[in-house]
């Protein structure tokens, strides 16, 4: 257990590692202030949920309809009134009337008011545009224009086809169960999916990955490095010394990927109040950031696809740790190490688009932990011609595990029989 | 003449070396002392790779610091532990060495041949270092320092990673050399001070302790090592009472060589006092210190 | 200087080179590839290259007013082109659409005519109605040049300039935002790797000799610690000569994209979407990326040069570079590269200002470590 410390703390007091996590740290919490403006506008959503509730059925629509229709007179009623004698039906034709004068004319209190009847309007006026939009979707034709999209022919496409039929399937089953029906942040204006699982989650993923690189090829090497490998390697523990080497990148991987994680997801939900939406479901109409709405294989709560990602995200750490340590093992040179990752990196994205585009192995570029991180937002979901299959996040880390494990071993075989 | 004159060096508050006075001519000077006592400081200094922060160190009259290239010109040094690039000959690596002494190219190539004949390493001279001995690195170390012709030769525990056979070479070579230079060797190799040293120079407790020949040195404990044999179960009260030097079974008896002020026993045997036995002497303080 | 030959030669090791090469390859293929294979990228891209392609051919550097109606008489042909065409349709003329102009301003919510409207210009990828509604946006540009040039205007001095480049009528000049911005996306990917492979190369420069101990031979040498000196040198001239062969390799590439014809037109046309402080032509601007590129590669010598004569280990230089690596490929290249001289992202003088704060405080950083290392003990 000692060995064990003693490696971990070769680890810890490392300033570089230490240094690069902290200015991780504050790079996230930049990152997400940066992107806080409109907190307070986000607010008004809680507010409607905690009336309405964010299930969307008849009963729900009927209350916020009188709700709203209660508003809709005080606004002409109270506020108004005394100014001018014109009555609305809604916020957006008192905005054509007033375009910018508001703060001016009316006061701190009332303008608040507007302001939030605005933003409740918005979340109003979707309900009606979830049941024409939802059945605009044809999820056949979406695959023919990423075929078309991506120039696939032949067996390539009749893959995309096929998964994108078993899609369709889910996507009846989504809409029948109503999961689309649900409040949720405004994609289209405020893209929280987006900022949450591309904008911050793959920047997390990234920096976690730097440092298990580092933390791997920095521990793994370190005997060498320092030269106490003749000293090291022939005592009693001697080349088992790897192994434990190991477990301890395992460990502290694990435990850079939790202080990162942590410490962003925890000021994103600070800064960003998610009280009474966790558990909509992540297929929400009012979720779509872009065009095409996000479509879950699973019905997922938001708490639920949020969890998964966590979880996800640590295996992918765990994939990058293994991937490290055979790379470190292979090239003894530290620095060179470093860069033959980042190569092979490159090489995982850049290659897998250079098959033919008739061909079933133009898939198999996909199932890396390299294509696996960029598109996080994605994760479980509709993705695209060459992600959107139902068990494409568990198929890539099952597989690379594997092989993954098998590589490692041969490498601490190879090493322990290796000349030092 | 290389004079150090009255130099210290320390390490923030904690002194290694405290008013050095020394004057080098052409010779070989051991310079002997326990690690940790200033060797290679002081060495390390000589060959600016460490300024004094006290003192002068000065060759033919000038400050070698102000000297630069032109002291440097002059010297070799091998290295207590030196780097090396691997993927080198010894050929290219005293290749690079020499452009770096400002030999010229054609000069150099003659010189280089020559000395990896002097250090028996002509087989291999464009075989990759990587695939060398320590042995063999060391014998390029030995090479790369004699490039320049050095009028200051300073060797840091040369023959470390020879075997007999090569310490002799190596013994046999410095003699020569050290004709006409001077020759600084700091080892803790006993044998190899005896066999060629001029002067043998000791700093104890940052300072010059002994500089002289061999033979003076030794006088310090004429007529005061002895040799004995004393039963197995009476070792332990004999260190104590006398300061054991060395001690050998023979004939199911422990023979002790020891120091005594005078004979108090006629079994005793007077003998010779050798450098070695003035090191362990001479430092046992320190010795004990560390037990 | 055979010293620093052997320096050189250090730096171009065999293993490095192999890396080197490999990362090239890879940040070519992930980065700027696509800005060479994928040009013009798409329609109406396509559509307005030729045009402009065109334009060159006939009018030369610059659209005058007589240029302009011929200009517009084409645009007449090739409304009439589209008209002939809409007729040639039987299903056009059942849908009541007659000519071009009814095809314009056709409803796009009517599902039967968006069917047509895809019909001719998705599926059948019809030429001319690609090109027309740009060439209608162009003509309306010219006429309205002075207008649409000063209004991106807010302050005092971009009106100015502004006003300055429609007095020398250089906002007619045949250039347009394709070529530009294609041009921009190539030169800012080429930079980061060029930034980055001299990182690469140089950061061993010091380390490996450091944590080696050669340096206790280096510097008990009669060059002794000039060699720190002859190694920045070496560095400065290797990274010179890398990005010398990179930009070669990279312009080779580009030349494919066939934009050489508007290298002497001026890029503050209206048809483009930078105006410089500069009256400068795409070719003059191309130098002055490139130059500006050498100076950010300069910079980025000393910096890896610096980190490797103090760092103990690769791991501390490779951390300690990553986030000035990554600021400096994501930040500084957008505001120093990108629309280089641009009247909206800074003032007159700022790009060359920082330019040079840039090589002063890199070289004096440099200077005062080789001032230090003259006279530093070496303990290690």
């Amino acid at each position: 257990m000692d060995i064990k410390i003693n490696e971990f703390k070769k680890v810890i007091t490392s300033p570089v590692i230490i240094g690069l996590l902290v200015l991780f740290i504050i790079f996230n919490s930049i990152k997400i202030i940066e992107n806080s403006y409109f907190k307070d506008e986000l607010k008004v959503l809680n507010k409607i949920v905690d009336r309405f509730g964010y299930k969307i059925d008849d009963e729900m629509i009927n209350r916020f309809k009188e709700y709203y229709d209660e508003q809709i007179e005080e606004l002409n009623n109270k506020i108004v009134r005394e100014k001018n004698s014109k009555e609305y039906n809604s916020i957006s034709e008192f905005y054509a009337d007033h375009k910018y004068d508001i703060e001016e004319v009316y006061n701190k209190e009332e303008v608040e008011f507007i302001e939030e009847l605005g933003i409740m309007e918005a979340y109003y006026n979707m309900i009606w545009k979830i049941d024409d939009f939802y059945s605009s979707i044809d999820i056949m034709d979406r695959a023919e224009s990423e075929i078309l999209k991506y120039g696939l022919s032949g067996k390539a496409a009749n893959i995309v086809r096929k998964q994108y039929e078993a899609l369709n399937e889910r996507f009846h089953q989504l809409v029948n169960n109503n999961e689309h029906k649900n409040l949720f942040f405004i994609g289209k204006v405020y893209k929280m999916h987006s900022l949450l699982f591309r904008n911050i989650l793959k920047t997390i993923i990234f920096e976690i990955i730097i440092l298990v690189v580092l933390i791997t090829a920095y521990l793994v090497n370190y005997e060498f490095d320092n030269s106490t490998e003749y000293i090291v390697y022939s005592t009693k523990k001697g080349r088992d010394l790897i192994l434990d080497k190991l477990q301890i990148t395992m460990v502290s991987s694990i435990l850079a990927a939790t202080i990162i994680l942590l410490t962003g997801l925890g000021l994103y939900f600070i800064v960003f109040d998610y009280s009474g939406l966790w558990n909509v479901p992540i297929s929400s109409y009012y979720n779509r950031d872009y065009n095409f709405p996000y479509l879950s294989w699973w019905n997922m709560s938001f708490i639920q696809y949020l969890l998964f990602s966590i979880v996800l995200v640590y295996l992918i750490t765990l994939l990058f740790n293994g991937i490290a340590f055979i790379i470190a093992r292979a090239i003894k040179n530290t620095y060179f190490a470093f860069f033959v990752f980042a190569i092979i990196f490159g090489l995982f994205l850049t290659v897998p688009g250079m098959a033919p585009r008739d061909s079933i192995t133009i898939f198999i570029g996909g199932f890396t932990p390299f294509f696996l991180i960029i598109n996080p937002h994605m994760w479980f979901m509709e993705s695209g011609a060459f992600t959107t299959f139902k068990h494409y996040e568990l198929a890539t880390v099952g597989i690379w595990a594997l092989v993954l494990l098998a590589l490692g071993v041969l490498s601490i075989n190879k090493f322990k029989r290796q000349d030092i | 003449m290389l004079i150090v004159n009255n130099v210290s060096k320390s390490y923030g508050k904690f002194s290694v070396l405290e008013n050095i006075n020394i004057e080098f001519t052409n010779g070989v000077y051991g310079l002997l002392a326990p690690n940790g006592a200033g060797k290679t400081t002081l060495i390390k200094m000589l060959t600016t790779l460490l300024f004094p922060n006290d003192g002068q160190i000065l060759y033919n009259g000038t400050d070698i610091f102000s000297l630069g290239d032109e002291y440097r010109d002059i010297l070799g040094y091998l290295p207590q532990e030196f780097g090396y690039y691997k993927n080198y000959s010894p050929r290219k690596f005293l290749q690079y060495l020499s452009a770096l002494k400002g030999l010229d190219r054609n000069a150099a190539k003659k010189k280089i041949d020559e000395l990896l004949e002097l250090v028996g390493l002509e087989k291999v001279k464009d075989k990759k270092m990587k695939k060398f001995s320590g042995g063999m690195i060391q014998r390029v170390g030995i090479a790369q320092a004699m490039l320049n012709d050095p009028k200051i030769l300073i060797l840091d525990e040369p023959t470390a990673g020879l075997d007999p056979k090569e310490r002799v070479r190596f013994r046999n070579l410095l003699a020569e050399l050290a004709r006409d230079r001077i020759v600084i060797l700091s080892t803790h190799i006993v044998s190899d001070i005896e066999s060629i040293a001029n002067e043998v120079i000791m700093i104890r407790d940052k300072r010059v302790l002994y500089k002289d020949n061999l033979n003076n040195i030794c006088k310090i404990l004429e007529g005061k090592v002895y040799e004995t044999e004393v039963a197995f179960d009476q070792v332990s009260s004999f260190r104590n009472k006398y300061f054991s030097l060395s001690e050998r079974q023979e004939d199911n008896k422990m023979k002790i060589r020891f120091i005594s002020e005078s004979k108090s026993e006629d079994s005793w045997n007077s003998v010779n006092p050798s450098i070695e036995d003035v090191f362990l002497y001479v430092y046992k303080d320190e010795v004990i210190k560390e037990e | 200087m055979n010293i620093i030959l052997n320096e050189l030669k250090k730096i171009f090791n065999i293993k490095s080179v192999i890396l080197l090469v490999l990362i090239n390859i890879v940040m070519y293929f992930l980065f700027i590839e696509f800005n060479i294979t994928n040009f013009p990228n798409g329609r109406p891209a396509l559509d307005i290259y030729n045009m402009f392609v065109e334009m060159e051919n006939t009018y030369g550097e610059f659209m005058d007013e007589e240029e302009f109606e011929d200009f517009k008489l084409k645009y007449e042909e090739a409304v009439k082109e589209a008209d002939e065409y809409i007729q040639s349709r039987k299903d056009f003329k059942l849908a009541g659409i007659n000519n071009y102009e009814d095809f314009a301003n056709m409803d796009h919510e009517n599902e039967e005519l968006y069917e047509l409207y895809s019909d001719v210009v998705f599926k059948k990828k019809i030429d001319v109605f690609w090109e027309l509604p740009w060439r209608e946006e162009y003509i309306r540009y010219y006429e309205n040049k002075e207008e649409l040039m000063l209004e991106p205007s807010s302050n005092e001095k971009q009106e100015l300039r502004i006003k300055e480049i429609l007095d020398k009528g250089l906002e007619t000049s045949v250039f347009n935002d394709v070529i530009f911005s294609n041009y921009n996306e190539f030169i800012k990917s080429a930079a980061k790797t060029i930034l980055l492979s001299v990182m690469f190369i140089i950061t061993p420069i010091y380390l490996k000799d450091n944590k080696d101990k050669i340096n206790y031979l280096q510097y008990t040498s009669k060059t002794g610690r000039k060699i720190f000196k002859k190694k920045i040198f070496a560095g400065v001239l290797a990274s010179f000569i890398l990005v010398t062969v990179q930009f070669i390799c990279f312009f080779i590439m580009y030349s494919t994209n066939n934009t050489s014809m508007f290298f002497n037109c001026n890029i503050n046309s209206i048809y483009n979407s930078i105006i410089s402080w500069y009256d400068l032509t795409f070719i003059q601007y191309i130098a002055l990326t490139v130059i500006g590129t050498y100076i950010l590669a300069f910079v980025f010598t000393l910096i890896p040069m610096l980190v490797s004569s103090i760092s103990k280990n690769y791991i501390t230089a490779i951390g300690v570079q990553l986030p000035i690596a990554l600021f400096a490929f994501t930040i500084l290249l957008k505001y120093l590269i990108d629309y280089m001289t641009s009247i909206f992202r800074f003032p007159k003088y700022f790009t060359g200002l920082f330019y040079m704060i840039l090589i002063f405080v890199s070289t004096i950083s440099m200077i005062i470590r080789w001032k230090r290392e003259k006279k530093a003990d070496i303990l290690y």
